[in-house]
Parts: structure tokens; sequence; C-alpha cells
């Protein structure tokens, strides 16, 4: 029996799945992800928009052409089977297979006509055969749009949903320091994530260690409590009408905003900072602040 | 004899085989306990023979080894205070992972690297 609703939910770059538990995200590009359990890789998937017409044969064929020539040699297209067919109803799909010396795929390459996407979701497996029913639930839950105009991400513990005029321009994940860096025109949004903040606050206050995320030199940061959470709020805008005028020439930024909080419950440190030429949009910030989660 | 010859490949094992393994503290070091609960690791370091021998030429009395010392972070001694000779890399990333609420993929990292680490200042070796 699969307990879906202990699966978790990877979603990156548009597109969002559920996983099993004990899977693990193992590298992450841009619209690339390798999902790996404790005996290596297990799924890997990339997707990229379409211009034009679709082919699914003509994808395969650049797919295989990529691989090693043992592997190339060895990639097929396959009936789509009754299961996975099921769980990709919204889609055009076709299967393939391939085998190397230590491992063999299964994969299928889905087309979404609604949003022009196509993707290739594969499954590696050794003996004993993949558990087709953990693939088949993988692919069910397989979504490459959204329906609003927010995308949502999320990755290890970090969910937030982001406005779609923001583009992911940078992301970092490190063993106690995660960073999301989005960018819309002028504007900048880096969502941080720090663990374990019960080490990161023993010999510091939020507001000391905020000093290490930006230098405060116009303003200092201030203190308080948000649902129980300690926080800490600081921004800096130009003090002067000409300051302001003149801001919008500057290569830097000039209006910025951190909010930092501390949830102590999860042993987190959560952090949104903005920057931008222009000044900033608060109601924004607040709904990129209330979706931020730790989870 | 081949110039360019290829280079035998390591010895590799797989990530689960290698948490398996089980690290042990070096005979030759002591540890003492600062005030704060940070652990200082003292352990030997032997002079290579070329320094050993121009320390010698400039009169200096002949000293085989230096004891260093290696300051660990909260972190750090959390690991280090976990190794006790039979629980394995697995064990170390779980009880940490447990202990800072990390994800498990960052409790791995951080614990094997720092194990790396104290490997190639030979503080551990692996069983």
């Amino acid at each position: 029996m699969i307990l879906l609703n202990q699966w978790k939910e990877i979603a990156w770059y548009g597109v969002r799945f559920k996983i099993p538990a004990d899977w693990q995200l193992g590298q992450i590009g841009i619209r690339y992800l390798l999902i790996e359990d404790e005996f290596g890789p297990t799924m890997e998937i990339k997707w990229t928009p379409v211009k034009g017409k679709f082919s699914h044969q003509a994808h395969l064929k650049r797919l295989a052409y990529l691989q090693k020539k043992q592997v190339r040699k060895s990639v097929k297209p396959e009936p789509v089977s009754a299961e996975w067919e099921t769980a990709l109803t919204d889609f055009e799909a076709s299967e393939f297979s391939w085998e190397s010396d230590s491992t063999h795929g299964r994969g299928v390459i889905v087309f979404c006509p609604t949003c022009r996407n196509a993707s290739l979701i594969q499954f590696f497996h050794k003996d004993p055969p993949p558990n087709n029913s953990v693939a088949s639930n993988v692919l069910n839950s397989f979504r490459d749009h959204h329906s609003d105009d927010q995308i949502l991400w999320s990755a290890y513990d970090i969910r937030a949903l982001v406005p779609e005029t923001f583009e992911l321009k940078h992301h970092r994940f490190e063993a106690g320091r995660y960073e999301l860096d989005f960018a819309d025109r002028s504007q900048h949004i880096i969502l941080y994530r720090w663990a374990p903040a019960s080490v990161l606050l023993s010999k510091q206050d939020l507001v000391q260690f905020a000093r290490s995320v930006a230098s405060f030199s116009r303003t200092e940061p201030v203190a308080g409590k948000m649902d129980g959470c300690d926080t800490v709020e600081w921004s800096a805008s130009p003090a002067s009408n000409w300051g302001r005028w003149l801001s919008r020439f500057k290569g830097k930024a000039s209006y910025h905003w951190l909010g930092l909080w501390h949830l102590e419950a999860k042993n987190r440190i959560l952090g949104v900072l903005a920057e931008d030429k222009n000044p900033l949009d608060t109601e924004l910030l607040d709904g990129i602040c209330t979706h931020y989660e730790s989870i | 004899m081949r110039v360019f010859k290829k280079k035998p490949k390591g010895s590799s094992i797989s990530r689960a085989e290698a948490l398996d393994r089980i690290p042990v503290k070096n005979r030759q070091i002591s540890e003492n306990r600062l005030e704060t609960g940070e652990v200082v690791i003292n352990y030997p370091v032997t002079m290579r023979p070329v320094f050993a021998g121009l320390v010698k030429r400039f009169g200096v009395p002949e000293v085989q080894t230096q004891i260093k010392k290696l300051q660990l972070d909260e972190l750090g001694t959390s690991v280090w205070k976990l190794m006790d000779g039979k629980r394995s890399v697995r064990q170390l990333v779980e009880m940490f992972g447990g202990t800072h609420q990390l994800e498990p993929r960052e409790a791995e990292v951080s614990v094997t690297q720092f194990i790396r680490e104290l490997g190639r200042r030979g503080l551990i070796g692996m069983r």
C-alpha cells in the first residue's frame, strides 16, 4: 500500500510532482532534477518549453544521441503501459527504455498541449525491477503548468509561492544555508533559510545574526515578534525627493527591505531580502513572506 | 615503459557502503573541553624528514613530532561526541540530523564533510 500523504512535493521552475519520502533531491539545475534514493539515482526529469511542432521521435533520437555509445544503441521506443497512460491522461506521452551494464531505465517523454512544455521523465533501476506503482504515482502527480499567476517552489524543506513574473536567477543549497534569488527587471527578491537556528543563535541574537546577511548603513534593524516568532525587520530608502529621483538612474538598488523570522519549533531561520531601484511593493512582499515556509 | 599510462581506477565504494563504515578515533590523540563545551583535539604530527634535517642543521634539538591543536565548533563537537567507535556514519548522520532537526541530505553532507576532514588530518580511521 502506498501512503501518498507521506510523499513529499517537489516544485521547481514551474513543474511539480510528488516523490516517496525516502527519495532525496540529488542534483538541481535549470529545468533539471535528479532524484536519488539510498542506492543512487532513481529518477531524472528535465523539461523545456517547445516552440513550433513537437515530435516524440525526434526527441527520443536526440536523447539517444546524447548518451554513450553502448546506451545509445539500447534506447528504444516502447508502447505506453496502461498504468502510465492513465497517470498521464492530460499529456501526449511516449515511452522508451534503455539499458547499460550496471543499470537500466524506463521513461516517458510527455508533451503538454496546453502549455507546450516537453518533459522527459525516466526511472533508473537495478534489479529487482522497479515498483511500477511508485513510478505511476509520481507520474500521476506530475503537473507542468499552473492556473494562477503564482509559481510554487518547493525543494528540501522550503516552500514558497512567487509571482510568475519573477525568474529564478541563482540558487544555492548548502548544508546550513539555502538561497533562492529571484529577479523581475530591477527588482531582486532573495529567499534565505538557515539551520540549525539553535546553534546560529547560541552566541548572538537575531539582530546580530541579521547583520551577517546585510550591511545596515543608513538605518538600524528593528526586532519584534509576530505569531510567536522572533523577527527582525529592516528597510532603507533614499531620504530626500532628490535621492528618490536619482535612484532610478543608479546602477545599484536604493530601496532595501529585509525580514528575518526565527521558527523555534523547526530550528530554522527564514529570511526575505528585497532590493530595487524603484520603491518596493509592500503588498507583494507580504504575500511572499506569508507563503514562504519551512515544511 | 608507457609514459602516459592510464591511471588505475581507485577502489570506489558505494554511498550505502560508505555510510555503513564506522569511524574510530586515533588512539594517539587527546582532547580537552573548553568552558563553552567545545572540544579541542590535540594530535601529533610527525615532521617530514626534509624539515627535520633542516631543523637539525640550525642546531635546534631534534623534534620528531609536534602536537597540533584543532578546536571544533559546536556542530563539530556534537558529531565528535557521538563517535564512540561503534556507531556507523549512517547512525551519526541520523542522530546529528535528529538533534538539530536537519534535512537528511543536509545532515549527511555536514557529517561526511566533517569526517573527511578528520580523516585527512589522521584523527580518525574508518573500520
